[in-house]
């Protein structure tokens, strides 16, 4: 009797111990249950911060303001350009669309996914393709298809200037200049043998975009392995750079940026940045004027910011994550027409 | 029990006839699964697509370290010169001193190729599957370190303790002829090598 | 040493490969000058398939040879040495997965989720064993299963559990198996490898909680002998249903019992019958007990089914759409602060939120039923227990029982009718 007494003492005391071992697993279980509803965000000790890079700066005052959105239509917005008289031309998949006054106009379809497009005084559209250029005329019929630029081209960016047209090619690590009729006269590779650099255009990632001098002399690229805008004279010599390096706010921050360059009229320039997604204004000698659209403007993450200037001074940045062409101006004050 | 094969009883009659029915049920339950049963085993593996770098990689895993390690795909790298995967963010120079690496466990080498390109490799025996590199190569550069389960590594566990803790669900169950997810190549086409394991 | 992961091939070699990929994101490397080789990784791929069967034949000739050990030889020492075997290969050197206990998780996975086939090698890893309780009896748990060999060498002071605890105890499994079943087939989560105790320490890693519980298991199997299986396994339920149905159960004396008693406390696990008289009661008595019990039974089941219903709901937070989708809600509501890198990811994914409850609300309904079913499950087996232990047999002889026998051949040697009997042995020294 007295053993099975002990026996069950013991046995009672045992199980008990595991029932209790069960007991607070269920319970952990559920407390881990109901902490996925309403615990704190969890601690990453491995966090990058992004967010404290995109707030190092104490930026000046933003004389832009956003103005107005065109809704964008399309998949995978890539470029836009606008032609003397305002009309707005986006190229996303292999679609151009064609925006009148805010209202959508007409579609032109292409072959092949359409890489970036630009439209000269004339109201001549160039469009890319990833090894050729095609030109069209305002009614979106093909009017040209230029020469191939080879099993290694990726086409970035064109800029369409009065009796040249010259085309970014990222691929090959060059610019190369056209003439109106298409004859491909010669490449900047941006080598500079007189110079005491000689790299050439690093491009880490596919971003390699151009503007037109608007004085008409020759063209700037953006180098942006080094982190700088550089400028070429129709002949393909370097005459100079700015830009630099950096984590503040007037300096470029990434591998590879900007991404997206535009000269507006007054000569000054606009950059659109990825990593840290913003587009800021600087003076035609490089120097920071401050954000036309901080980072907050956009959603995290978002690349290819295409930019181009409009009329008034506007600025339309191409946003791909919200589908939109978005418009700022500068000046606080309203213009009077 | 010898009674029962010696004079038929209800009894012995019954467990004869539930023995006949939980036979056909196994069986029954074989068919139904062998039909679409697959000749290879599942494996654990993350879609770099869908992860957010939420670091659970190197704590969540049953081995430590985790089975999980940042992957380095020479096909889409720059060889960026300042590559912020390997760098702190607001170095002033590109000093390679310790205080100037990103990477908790200095798991990332960098070698000069030529002006102004250097080559990155992950060292796996040092990696600890924190991802702290991936999220700033992503938004800077092309995103070419991103995190994999490494098979030579992973024991495969039934219920991956990590798939469970994902926040971004980027965790699946992939064939196991086809085990990698990686960015910018063909899942066809990954070079695989295989090995001696369990 | 191990293979540097990555080998050396020619540039252009690798451009080739660079260019398969979608023209959309195809990069061009840098064009270095200095003649460098661009590298590459080599992935390691994961076992090899042929592995999956190699396990699989070694499992069935584990089982094999434990069959011959206990029918044939009727050698406890056979089932000990598998016993160590299986401990070394399923347990420290294949590290526990798959096992058949955690297969039961798969075959459910594989039975409710159509994108989801179990693989041939997991199939038979499930299927073997249980077939071969059909056949033999619990030869799995007897020497095969790693879980239960650990637990086997550890039950080192076993004493007898009190018959209604253990009884009692035993319907556990049935409420195990049923959520396992029921996490399983939604998706949630596999609780049996999660909860898994002695995994852990086949790994000699993982997180200290398990590690504990495996200790702790391991402590209290010393005085309770393999507690994992007798209160927790719920592959012991499949296995023990076939086990009653066993062809050729292993049997204590090799011929006809004598009722010597010797073999009486043998068993560590309590699971040999004793020889029982029916009680002397008047038989209208036992017909209204029976009646009661009977009576009890769809009580329990429709209670047991209840209970599931209402547990379904909060249980279905497992599931991580489920909780994702109250957080979300909550965090709408302003009811806490912050976000969680769940929320975070789910807000990015661009999902939307009405997809997002509905998934969650189709879930929690799933859960319900399930719940549900496998709250009746256990309410039958409970019902069922209670009237198996108030229905009195006439049994003649000591024997196992055979849904509880772990077929391990403890007993055997103590039977003086057994060849191999230790006492028939000293007699023939004498």
């Amino acid at each position: 009797m007295n053993h099975r007494t002990k026996n069950l003492m013991l046995s009672i005391g045992l199980l008990g111990g595991v029932g209790c071992l069960m007991v607070w697993g269920v319970l952990t279980m559920l407390r881990d249950v109901r902490e996925t509803v309403t615990k704190p965000a969890e601690q990453n000790p491995y966090q990058y911060d992004m967010d404290a890079l995109r707030k190092t700066d104490e930026a000046p005052q933003a004389a832009w303001r956003e103005v107005g959105a065109i809704p964008l239509p399309l998949d995978h917005p890539k470029d836009l350009a606008l032609d003397a008289s305002g009309t707005l031309y986006v190229c996303g998949g292999n679609e151009i669309l064609v925006v009148k006054n805010g209202e959508e106009a007409k579609r032109i379809e292409l072959d092949e996914p359409v890489r970036c497009i630009d439209v000269d005084k004339d109201g001549k559209l160039y469009a890319a393709f990833s090894r050729r250029v095609v030109q069209l005329n305002q009614q979106g019929e093909l009017e040209a298809e230029w020469g191939d630029l080879g099993e290694l081209a990726e086409i970035t960016a064109i800029a369409a200037g009065p009796a040249l047209v010259y085309v970014a090619d990222y691929g090959n690590r060059r610019v190369w200049k056209f003439d109106k009729t298409g004859q491909l006269l010669e490449a900047i590779d941006g080598v500079n043998p007189n110079g005491e650099e000689q790299g050439g255009f690093i491009i880490p990632s596919p971003y390699f975009d151009l503007t037109l001098d608007v004085n008409g002399d020759g063209v700037w690229i953006v180098n942006p392995g080094r982190l700088r805008v550089e400028h070429y004279t129709p002949d393909g010599e370097r005459t100079g750079h700015w830009g630099k390096s950096g984590w503040e706010a007037e300096e470029f921050c990434g591998c590879c940026n900007p991404t997206h360059i535009v000269q507006l009229p007054d000569g000054s320039f606009v950059t659109s940045e990825k990593g840290i997604e913003r587009v800021k204004h600087y003076s035609k000698d490089g120097a920071f004027i401050g954000y036309v659209a901080p980072p907050e403007s956009f959603d995290s993450g978002v690349t290819g910011l295409a930019l181009d200037a409009g009329a008034q001074g506007r600025v339309y940045i191409l946003d791909p994550s919200w589908k939109q062409a978005r418009i700022f101006e500068e000046g606080l004050a309203p213009y009077i027409d | 029990m010898s009674d029962d094969s010696r004079q038929p009883s209800r009894r012995g009659f019954l467990r004869g006839a539930l023995g006949v029915g939980a036979t056909l049920a196994l069986g029954g339950l074989g068919a139904a699964t062998v039909g679409q049963a697959r000749r290879r085993e599942w494996v654990w593996q993350l879609d770099p697509d869908i992860c957010i770098q939420c670091g659970q990689c190197a704590t969540e895993c049953v081995l430590n370290p985790s089975a999980v390690k940042c992957v380095q795909n020479y096909e889409i790298c720059g060889y960026c010169d300042l590559c912020f995967g390997y760098f702190q963010p607001g170095i002033t120079d590109l000093n390679t001193g310790a205080e100037n690496l990103l990477c908790p466990a200095g798991a990332i080498e960098r070698v000069f190729v030529e002006e102004p390109y250097y080559e990155y490799n992950i060292d796996e025996e040092l990696c600890i599957g924190c991802g702290k590199c991936v999220k700033p190569c992503l938004a800077f550069g092309n995103g070419s370190f991103f995190l994999q389960v490494r098979h030579d590594r992973c024991i495969n566990c039934n219920q991956c303790s990590i798939a469970r803790k994902c926040p971004s669900n980027a965790y699946k169950r992939v064939p196991a002829d086809k085990p990698y997810l990686l960015r910018g190549y063909d899942p066809d086409k990954v070079p695989l090598k295989t090995r001696r394991v369990r | 040493m191990r293979l540097k992961p990555r080998i050396w091939l020619a540039a252009g070699t690798m451009a080739l490969l660079g260019m398969a990929w979608a023209a959309e994101q195809r990069f061009p490397k840098p064009d270095f000058e200095s003649g460098y080789n661009f590298p590459q990784y080599q992935h390691a791929a994961p076992a090899p398939w042929f592995y999956e069967f190699l396990d699989a034949a070694v499992l069935l000739g584990a089982l094999s040879l434990g069959t011959y050990f206990v029918l044939k030889k009727r050698t406890r020492r056979g089932m000990l040495g598998l016993t160590i075997f299986s401990l070394l290969y399923f347990g420290f050197y294949k590290q526990g997965c798959i096992c058949a206990i955690g297969a039961i998780q798969n075959m459910s996975l594989a039975l409710f989720d159509p994108e989801y086939a179990v693989s041939y090698g997991t199939l038979i890893v499930f299927l073997a064993p249980l077939f071969f309780a059909l056949l033999f009896g619990r030869i799995y748990c007897g020497g095969v299963c790693p879980l239960g060999a650990i637990q086997d060498l550890f039950a080192l002071k076993p004493i007898a559990v009190p018959r209604w605890i253990d009884r009692a105890l035993g319907v556990f499994p049935y409420i195990y198996l049923g959520a396992a079943v029921l996490f399983a087939a939604t998706r949630a989560d596999f609780i049996i490898c999660r909860f898994d105790p002695f995994v852990p320490l086949f790994r000699l890693t993982g997180h200290w909680q398990t590690l504990w519980l495996g200790a702790g298991f391991l402590l209290v199997g010393v005085f309770i002998a393999r507690p994992y299986c007798r209160y927790f396994c719920p592959y012991g339920v499949l296995l023990g249903w076939m086990s009653r149905l066993s062809k050729w159960h292993m049997s204590i004396a090799p011929e006809r019992c004598t009722l010597c008693r010797l073999c009486e406390n043998s068993c560590p696990f309590g699971a040999i019958n004793t020889p029982t008289q029916p009680p002397r009661e008047p038989r209208a008595h036992g017909v209204r007990r029976l009646a009661m019990l009977f009576a009890l039974i769809p009580a329990l089941l429709i209670g047991g089914g209840a209970i599931g219903w209402f547990a379904g709901g909060p249980l279905s937070r497992a599931h991580r759409t489920v909780a994702l989708a109250e957080r979300v809600a909550v965090e709408d509501a302003g009811w806490v602060e912050g976000s969680t890198n769940a929320s975070d990811a789910f807000r990015m994914s661009g999902a939307t939120k009405q997809e997002l409850l509905a998934d969650a609300r189709s879930l929690r309904q799933a859960f319900r039923i399930g719940g549900a079913g496998a709250g009746a499950f256990a309410g039958l087996a409970f019902g069922l227990l209670i009237l198996g232990s108030s229905v009195h047999r006439t049994r003649d002889e000591y024997n196992v029982d055979r849904a509880t026998c772990f077929s391990c051949a403890r007993c055997i040697p103590y039977c003086p009718e057994d060849p191999s009997s230790k006492i028939l042995q000293e007699k023939q020294c004498l």
